[in-house]
């Protein structure tokens, strides 16, 4: 057994729950219903034989490197599947959140414990050898499945403990063991006895206590339950919150998550908000709050990153289905607005990372729904999820309050407000990034085209009017050399690129580049030889006297 | 019937000589709109008879039904002055035919940002001052703004009916009043005066004062009576005026003219002014108010005032509003004294163009304005924006200082940042349409020249308020208006369907530009706030905004009010913060800077782009600072421009240059959201006092110091012993002596102190000015009004930050509810963040 644990990185900004409690080591098999896991991965096995395990490139290749959105090639060089004549070893890649990690130990040992039992009932795994593999310290946030790591390391499944998001992952098959946290079901529902028109919406931890809970509360109230989907080609499961629309949703609804204070319930306080109350149920403290809506929050950022004009795509992910795309589109709107983006690839934020671009207007975070939602407080320059980005660009767009997270959601509102096709997220796979055509979209001239495109707009943060951000992009900058003008000091002031405006307003701009007032030497010969003696000094008598010093 | 063409009034154009571009000031209630209507009857625009009740210049409905003026609206009128005048007028002038550019103002403190917006566009003003009220807090402020735009002042005192009638005085009574108020005036004057202009005190006996009644129409200066009296005694009418006013007395006896107040035999003489100008006006109102018939047909037959067959019927007032509009027409006294001593554009502009021009002042623009050359470059000064009828777009109300504007013409659009040689707030557009304004109709014009006020159509899309419009590429802009008003008073507005929330944006964009002051952004809470003046000015936007810019149902918060954090001490120790690596630490104390400094540094007197060295030494000199500390200021904040200041006291640190950026950044950062409760902080030196840096630079990077850089200052504030600074209202009420208890007592409650209290001489009234903090000053003025019967009416203009007792961190204090009160409302963690959360142990 050989464990991945990668050394803490920096403390992550990124909001996580604690678990203020101790899974007892001992239970663990019972607690994350390890038999089921076998179970499954058993069922998958088969798959995994027939479909070909992934394996890492032999130099290793640093996949997340790879995987940079910039270069969707990304995809191609990753390790390309080879069919193995016959399957000898599986590799599992159990993943754990930091806060569980101190069980994975007692997780490994069980698992190993019922696999042998599994493998003297069945056959068909007696060949197989089962190698455990724990990974902790995600790259990005716990909740989602961290392909990158389990592909470094060969692995065939992936086996995540504990909270989830429920990201569907892009590649690899994976199985979920969230955990039968505890919650005090009596106390819920007291909770809820007086909410009869409830909706509620759980944590994944808790699902497994929704049975008895349904059982206790006035039948009107409303489960949205967790689906599980099994893949049929390989064997992966995911799963689905089936939520239903706001349609559905009478006016009277209260809508209650049921969770530890974590992004989920902010999430959801944004999506439905609006028209539902709101009610939290944390199972640690016991107390059930209204939370605090964020949308006016959320509405200031948006007017803010209206008037960005230079815009970092910080990339939060690499195992939600449809990142590529979502990142590829994000540049296209951007693009489109005449605005100026750079992608960056940070693992997890914080402070002192983003605020070394101080550059950078407005970051925008392309992350799961539950981890794109950062409070930026701290932050020099905020952080907006691409909802809000696509929101704030589309001027003439009227915002009733509505939210979107998920990807796809998303990437049919962009493209809504580009009057394009969607780059399809579901097909991805076909739909190479060169497609995505960089036509300039006449979207913003067409919506105003009885007035100006050079219209100045009402800038709500500053109050004042802001000329539409006309930073250009390389091929006009080429273009336009002629344009380049030499200021004193041979600096070289571009028409208005953002970068170098920015570096006009600093006043440490690196080394001096002008060379110097002084002329510069010419390279001679030097001495030659030891202290002793050099070869240019004329020969002494031993003893005499030391010369040069 | 209006008595003059558009193309009459074009042909005037081209003549700058014969324009008279004027605003019309005064305190509010002195009867400025009334006193235009005299003007405007006297032009035919409306009738004689409604003159004085229509106030015509009051164009919006509300502004009928309050009885106040709210918008500044200008009118273009033809006049033709009398051939024998014309000699009297000192300036350059061709023909006998004006053309006047007036103004109506708003009087009310809380509108006085119209007000300013007018004075640039006009070259005089015409100050109206009560009889009875005096010079009040507001003619001050207009003066003193009028002043340094470099107008020229005349004096109209109005309602002089009002001491006749209602106070009964005597005829020297009345002169005592008369000489008190031009003494007044003439003080304020002489304080703000500007050598550039010359003497610009008014004197009676030249004709730059005026008496009369706007709600009469009558008026007069003394030139009328000089005129009258000239023929009769034979003497130059100049010399006649002298005669006229101050210590000149007429024995009848002797016929002679003397300048003791008796005679030889000790018997006191009548005044000159009294004897010609006073008396027969008295007897008239003696006559006509006492129902004197046979006195009545008797004067008026010596005046040679004719009256039609229906007028004889008249009695009392009506009569007397008849007689006197016909013996002495407000019209014509006004126009004489505007036409005569108001300076034209091809005057006013030699002497205006160096407080006008930000750039060099002898490029081709600055030249232009100078000579007022229609031929020049385009040089035009936009400084409101006035409604169409069309919902959502605006005329650029202005002035063409130089060229000449045309419709179709491609112009330079410059907004307030822009900036001679950069892109930046600068448009290249053409100008639709060209208009004259006409109060509430518009006239459309082909093109104006130089020295006129104009319309343009097509502009507003790229000028929010102001700004200037140039066809010379290397014009600068013109200088920005200098508001005296802030807007300290906000409200949050929110839509009441989350569907209008679009309309309202665009509402907030268009209440925006329609008035100069008004301030809409949106808070890091994302709520909309509306920021204004006063009560009464937030009042009136937000009305405009639910019914003409928004015409959508709005929810509107409590006013709040803006503070500002500071320090009241010296930080009791050095404070340190390292970075998140550890591997840098920056040591820094905060201490107070003084309140002249900060008021300097908002004023614009001492700014971030002097030069150091002249910067160091008027700090050194004038606010006590070391010299060497002086010169090592990194920056001002908030914005760059703030009354905060960074100082770099380090010695020798290596690589501290190329922190800087990060620091200053971190520096804005900080002081834009203060620690106690997220306000701009105010009255704060920060000094670096050690860095220490990793040697790699990758180690000190933007990232490390900045969140670094930002945490210092927090901890440095909070253990100066942090504070709020909250703005305080200078409010002046006048009322009989009998409610001066109830101000007193509602001040009391207000946490308001009076700090001067005078009685206006020659009346009851008094004057009381008390300073009242802004957050107890909502309702003041209903409260004032009940507890005092109606009898007072403040009026409050922000005056300046005080600081708040007590230590903002130590619950208790009232600073410390107040700044509780404020994170909650911003939706932070009530208690101020603890110092352990910014201060690292070495």
């Amino acid at each position: 057994m050989s464990a991945a644990i990668a050394p803490t990185g920096e403390a992550a900004l990124v909001q996580t729950i604690d678990v203020p409690y101790r899974v007892e080591v001992a239970d663990a098999a019972a607690f994350f219903e390890l038999a089921n896991v076998a179970m499954s991965l058993a069922d998958l096995v088969p798959h995994l034989t027939t479909l070909a395990p992934l394996q890492s490139s032999p130099n290793g290749g640093s996949a997340p490197d790879q995987a940079t959105p910039d270069s969707r090639d990304g995809d191609a060089s990753l390790p390309q599947p080879h069919l193995p004549p016959d399957m000898k070893e599986c590799r599992v890649a159990l993943q754990f959140p930091d806060e569980l990690l101190f069980v994975s130990d007692a997780v490994v040992s069980d698992m190993f414990r019922l696999m042998d039992d599994l493998r003297e009932r069945c056959d068909s795994l007696q060949a197989i050898q089962f190698d455990f593999v724990i990974l902790a310290d995600t790259q990005y946030s716990a909740c989602c499945v961290d392909e990158v790591a389990a592909q470094h390391i060969a692995a065939n499944v992936l086996v995540h403990f504990g909270r989830s998001c429920l990201s569907q992952a892009s590649h690899m098959p994976v199985l979920f063991a969230f955990g039968n946290f505890p919650i005090d079901v009596d106390h819920v529902s007291q909770s809820l006895a007086n909410v009869p028109n409830a909706l509620v919406i759980y944590d994944v931890m808790y699902a497994h206590a929704m049975p008895t809970l349904a059982a206790k509360v006035a039948p009107t109230v409303r489960f949205a339950a967790i689906e599980r989907h099994v893949s049929s080609t390989n064997g992966s499961t995911h799963y689905t919150r089936n939520l239903p629309t706001k349609e559905d949703l009478d006016a009277d609804t209260t809508v209650v998550v049921i969770g530890p204070p974590s992004p989920l319930v902010s999430h959801y306080s944004l999506v439905f908000g609006q028209h539902s109350q709101l009610l939290h149920y944390d199972p640690l403290s016991r107390e059930c709050s209204r939370p605090r809506s964020l949308l006016m929050k959320r509405y200031a950022l948006m007017t803010k990153a209206r008037d960005a004009d230079i815009i970092g795509i910080v990339v939060g992910t690499l195992g939600v289905a449809n990142y590529v795309d979502m990142i590829a589109n994000l540049k296209k709107l951007i693009k489109s607005h005449g605005k100026k983006y750079y992608t960056f690839v940070l693992g997890k934020l914080n402070v002192a990372k983003l605020a070394n671009f101080s550059e950078i207007d407005i970051f925008v975070l392309v992350a799961c729904p539950e981890s794109s939602l950062i409070d930026s407080k701290e932050f020099y320059r905020p952080v907006v999820t691409p909802f809000e980005l696509t929101m704030a660009l589309d001027m003439s767009s009227s915002w009733t309050g509505e939210y979107r997270l998920g990807f796809t959601d998303v990437m049919h509102q962009m493209a809504e407000h580009m009057g394009d096709e969607p780059v399809d997220g579901l097909d991805q796979q076909q739909t190479p990034v060169a497609a995505i055509s960089s036509k300039p979209t006449a979207a913003d001239s067409d919506a105003e085209s009885d007035t100006d495109p050079d219209q100045p707009y009402f800038s709500l943060v500053t109050g004042t009017f802001k000329s539409r951000a006309k930073v250009e992009n390389n091929e006009t900058i080429h273009a336009k050399i002629q344009d380049l003008a030499l200021y004193k000091s041979g600096q070289v002031a571009l028409a208005s690129p953002a970068a170098a405006r920015q570096l006009q307003t600093r006043q440490w701009r690196g080394l001096e580049m002008t060379p110097s007032a002084e002329k510069s030497l010419e390279v001679v010969e030097g001495r030659f030889g030891t202290a002793a003696g050099y070869a240019d000094e004329p020969e002494v008598e031993t003893g005499k006297g030391r010369r040069g010093g | 019937m209006v008595n003059f063409t558009i193309d009459q009034i074009r042909a005037l154009m081209d003549k700058p000589t014969n324009i008279r571009n004027m605003s019309v000031i005064a305190h509010v209630d002195h009867g400025k709109s009334t006193l235009t209507d005299s003007l405007v009857s006297k032009a035919g625009i409306i009738s004689t008879g409604k003159a004085g009740e229509a106030r015509f210049t009051d164009t919006r409905q509300d502004e009928q039904d309050r009885g106040i003026t709210i918008k500044s609206t200008a009118i273009s009128m033809y006049f033709e002055l009398p051939k024998e005048d014309l000699g009297d007028i000192a300036q350059k002038t061709e023909g006998s035919d004006f053309l006047i550019n007036l103004i109506d103002s708003p009087g009310h403190v809380d509108f006085s940002s119209e007000v300013t917006a007018a004075l640039r566009v006009t070259d005089g003003a015409l100050v109206v001052v009560d009889t009875i009220e005096g010079v009040c807090v507001q003619t001050e402020t207009v003066l003193r703004q009028a002043l340094t735009e470099r107008i020229k002042p005349v004096l109209v005192i109005n309602k002089v009916d009002r001491a006749l009638l209602e106070l009964q005085m005597t005829k020297e009574d009345l002169f005592q009043n008369f000489q008190r108020v031009i003494e007044n005036v003439n003080v304020i004057i002489s304080t703000y005066t500007d050598k550039t202009l010359g003497d610009v005190q008014v004197y009676p006996e030249k004709g730059t004062v005026a008496f009369g009644s706007g709600l009469h129409g009558w008026a007069f200066t003394l030139r009328q009576f000089a005129a009258r009296y000239a023929k009769k005694f034979g003497v130059d009418k100049n010399k006649m005026m002298l005669k006229l006013w101050g210590e000149n007395y007429f024995n009848p006896a002797t016929k002679k003219w003397t300048t003791k107040g008796a005679d030889a035999k000790g018997k006191p003489l009548e005044r000159a002014f009294c004897m010609f100008v006073l008396d027969p006006i008295f007897k008239l109102f003696d006559a006509i108010m006492n129902f004197k018939k046979d006195q009545i047909s008797m004067i008026l037959e010596k005046l040679e005032i004719p009256l039609k067959s229906d007028e004889k019927d008249l009695e009392g007032k009506a009569l007397l509003k008849n007689v006197m509009k016909k013996f002495l027409p407000a019209g014509e006294a006004l126009l004489e004294m505007i036409v005569i001593h108001l300076p034209s554009p091809a005057t006013a502009q030699r002497y205006r163009v160096d407080t006008l021009y930000e750039g060099p002042l002898d490029d081709e623009s600055a030249e232009g304005i100078r000579a007022c050359n229609p031929n020049a470059p385009l040089m035009l000064y936009v400084s409101k924006m006035v409604p169409t009828s069309d919902k959502g777009r605006f005329y650029a109300f202005g002035r063409v200082f130089s060229g000449t504007v045309r419709s179709g013409l491609k112009v330079r659009i410059q907004g307030p940042n822009y900036q001679p040689g950069k892109k930046e707030d600068l448009f290249v557009k053409s100008i639709q349409r060209t208009v004259l304004m006409m109060g509430r109709y518009v006239e459309a014009i082909d093109d104006c020249p130089a020295g006129n006020i104009v319309g343009l159509v097509g502009v507003d899309q790229f000028l929010l308020k102001s700004g200037t419009i140039s066809t010379s590429e290397t014009a600068h802009n013109l200088k920005v208006m200098k508001f005296s008003v802030s807007p300290v008073v906000r409200v949050a507005v929110e839509v009441k369907n989350a569907n209008d929330l679009p309309k309202l944006v665009e509402g907030l964009k268009r209440l925006s530009k329609s008035d100069p002051c008004v301030q809409c952004f949106t808070s890091d809470s994302g709520e909309h706030i509306v920021a204004g003046a006063g009560e009464l000015h937030l009042e009136i936007c937000l009305k405009d905004l639910e019914e003409d810019h928004a015409q959508v149902p709005l929810k509107t918060g409590d006013p709040v009010v803006q503070y500002r954090e500071t320090v009241t001490a010296q930080s009791s120790m050095t404070c340190l913060s390292k970075s998140p690596n550890k591997h840098n630490r920056i040591f820094m104390t905060a201490e107070p800077i003084s309140e002249e400094l900060s008021a300097d540094i908002e004023s614009g007197k001492i700014n971030p782009r002097d030069d150091f060295k002249v910067r160091a030494r008027m700090l050194a000199e004038e606010h006590g600072w070391d010299v060497t500390d002086a010169r090592k200021i990194w920056c001002f904040g908030p914005d760059t421009t703030g009354p905060n200041l960074l100082v770099d006291m380090t010695k020798g640190v290596q690589y501290l240059n190329e922190i800087k950026d990060s620091c200053v950044a971190a520096f804005q950062w900080a002081t834009k959201e203060g620690v106690l409760c997220e306000e701009h902080m105010r009255s704060i030196r920060f000094n670096v006092l050690d860095v220490t840096l990793h040697a790699d630079a990758i180690h000190r990077g933007g990232g490390q110091i900045m969140p670094t850089c930002r945490r210092v200052c927090y901890a440095s504030v909070l253990t100066a012993t942090p504070t709020l600074q909250e703005p305080v209202f200078l409010a002046e009420v006048q009322c009989p002596e009998s409610a001066m208890g109830g101000i007193y007592g509602v001040l009391n409650r207000r946490r308001g102190h009076v700090f001067a209290e005078e009685q206006r001489p020659g009346t009851p009234l008094y004057s009381v000015k008390a300073y009242i903090p802004v957050a107890d000053s909502f309702g003041f003025t209903t409260d004032l009004r009940a507890a005092t019967g109606g009898q007072a009416f403040p009026q409050m203009v922000f005056s300046h930050w005080q600081v708040m007792q007590g230590d903002a961190t130590q619950a208790g204090t009232k600073v410390n509810d107040v700044v509780k009160a404020t994170r909650k409302r911003k939706g932070l963690s009530e208690e101020v963040p603890a110092l352990d959360r910014y201060y690292d142990k070495l």
